[in-house]
């Protein structure tokens, strides 16, 4: 009876407890201001977090309302409107921000809709499972050396169904259009002379241009094709991968870090060990020796990076 | 006595209904549960906002011992209390979306997708 008794009391405590969360994230029941805490903080820091207010650092739980929510906060309201915009979450932000989560709920389910943009924007930069919906992010061209008037893919993020316009160095862009999303296919142009250009795509939703970032694409007339690994071992800690297009300075980025220095290789075989990664020692005070991992490879080069990384199996 | 076992026995199998269709749901949506204990988070330089977590153990479902990634989305993760997201010691525990890259970390003159098991789609952790 004993046991009975556990049973009914357990499932009443987790229907419960699913549906207070639920009403939790869908409306305020008080101010909010520095120091706050709790369950309504942590909606009102995802609702900023999904309009692009708010970037939680690293490790940083929700749910606690400090100085970064407050400007976040503050900078909201001054786009909304709302005077004095000072981060102070009172009876008027509560009720804007609760008509805005009306119209799309907090935290959103994949593919979700942002009350900011158009049905008609939305529709042609199609929205990505697991990435921010009002902004176009480039991440890679590939390959990464290519001659003029040959096709390049880049990957990133709310390309136009419709238009993007892709600049080199800043310069005349080129014009194309993605069917996903999340794709597009270029022509280098054929007057660019041969250098290192930095890509950067616009559309409805603005500029990829990020100061911290990067994207190269080499314009040559002689392009050497990136590393490719065909297969990989472990025999101890050293991996040893077969390929070719490998040089003698390669870089590894993998699932447990990067290489601490450059990997040499004779063109077709490099070796590492998987104790020199730069992630390895952190996590394996946890695994002890006791787990099986994958280890997701990459090896790169003044040639490019393999697109695909390679996964080898490990117990670490 | 036997009266007892039988109606436990009835009970029983009533809860475990109550369950069964939230498992129809995931087997229709693609969604799999996780859990796991947070030994290593990787802010994900590229696509900002998302997280890349390392979970030692982390559990599938499967008979072997395994440790390894799944990434943590605003933008799509349902984050339930106690919203210790990525904290080092912390349980998770939830559903994930299997093959979904989300994590784009910067290197020299590119990003790239730094792998995961999958896109958490929804989480709750511990205190």
């Amino acid at each position: 009876m004993r046991f009975l008794s556990l049973l009914v009391v357990l499932s009443t405590v987790f229907v419960s407890g699913v549906l207070a969360t639920s009403v939790s994230a869908e409306s305020f029941d008080t101010n909010l201001t520095v120091g706050s805490r709790g369950s309504d903080v942590t909606t009102l820091q995802q609702f900023l977090v999904l309009k692009g207010y708010l970037q939680m650092p690293l490790g940083v739980p929700f749910g606690y309302f400090g100085p970064l929510t407050k400007r976040a906060l503050a900078r909201w309201q001054a786009t909304n409107g709302i005077s004095p915009a000072v981060g102070y979450f009172g009876p008027i932000s509560r009720a804007a921000i609760a008509s805005q989560m009306a119209a799309s709920p907090v935290p959103p389910v994949p593919a979700p809709s942002n009350p900011n943009l158009s049905p008609s924007i939305e529709i042609d930069t199609p929205s990505v499972l697991g990435m921010r919906i009002n902004r176009v992010m480039l991440f890679r061209a590939f390959p990464f050396e290519a001659r003029p008037g040959d096709l390049v893919t880049l990957d990133g993020s709310g390309f136009s169904k419709t238009l993007n316009k892709v600049y080199f160095n800043g310069g005349t862009p080129v014009t194309a259009t993605s069917t996903n999303g999340i794709t597009l296919d270029i022509s280098v142009p054929t007057n660019l002379a041969e250098g290192e250009y930095s890509l950067s795509v616009s559309n409805v939703l603005g500029s990829s241009d990020n100061p911290d970032i990067r994207i190269l694409v080499k314009v040559t007339n002689n392009p050497q094709p990136g590393p490719a690994i065909e297969s990989a071992s472990i025999v101890g800690d050293t991996v040893t991968l077969i390929g070719k297009g490998f040089t003698s300075l390669n870089n590894l980025f993998t699932t447990l870090g990067d290489s601490s220095g450059p990997v040499s290789s004779n063109g077709t075989t490099l070796t590492f060990r998987v104790a020199d990664l730069s992630r390895y020692d952190q996590i394996k005070q946890f695994t002890m020796g006791k787990y099986q991992a994958s280890l997701w490879i990459y090896v790169q080069n003044e040639h490019g990076i393999n697109k695909d990384p390679y996964r080898l199996e490990i117990i670490i | 006595m036997r009266k007892k076992q039988f109606i436990t026995l009835i009970v029983s199998l009533a809860l475990v209904g109550l369950f069964l269709p939230t498992s129809q749901t995931r087997a229709q949506t693609g969604l799999l549960p996780f859990g796991g204990l947070v030994s290593s988070p990787v802010t994900c330089t590229c696509s900002p906002g998302n997280i890349w977590i390392w979970f030692t153990p982390l559990y599938l479902g499967g008979p072997i011992n395994i440790a390894g990634p799944m990434i943590y989305s605003p933008f799509s993760t349902i984050l339930y209390g106690y919203y210790m997201i990525g904290v080092p010691g912390k349980w998770h525990l939830g559903d994930y979306i299997p093959g979904v890259q989300a994590c784009w970390i910067s290197a020299k003159f590119f990003c790239f997708p730094l792998p995961a098991i999958g896109l958490m789609s929804k989480v709750g952790t511990n205190y």
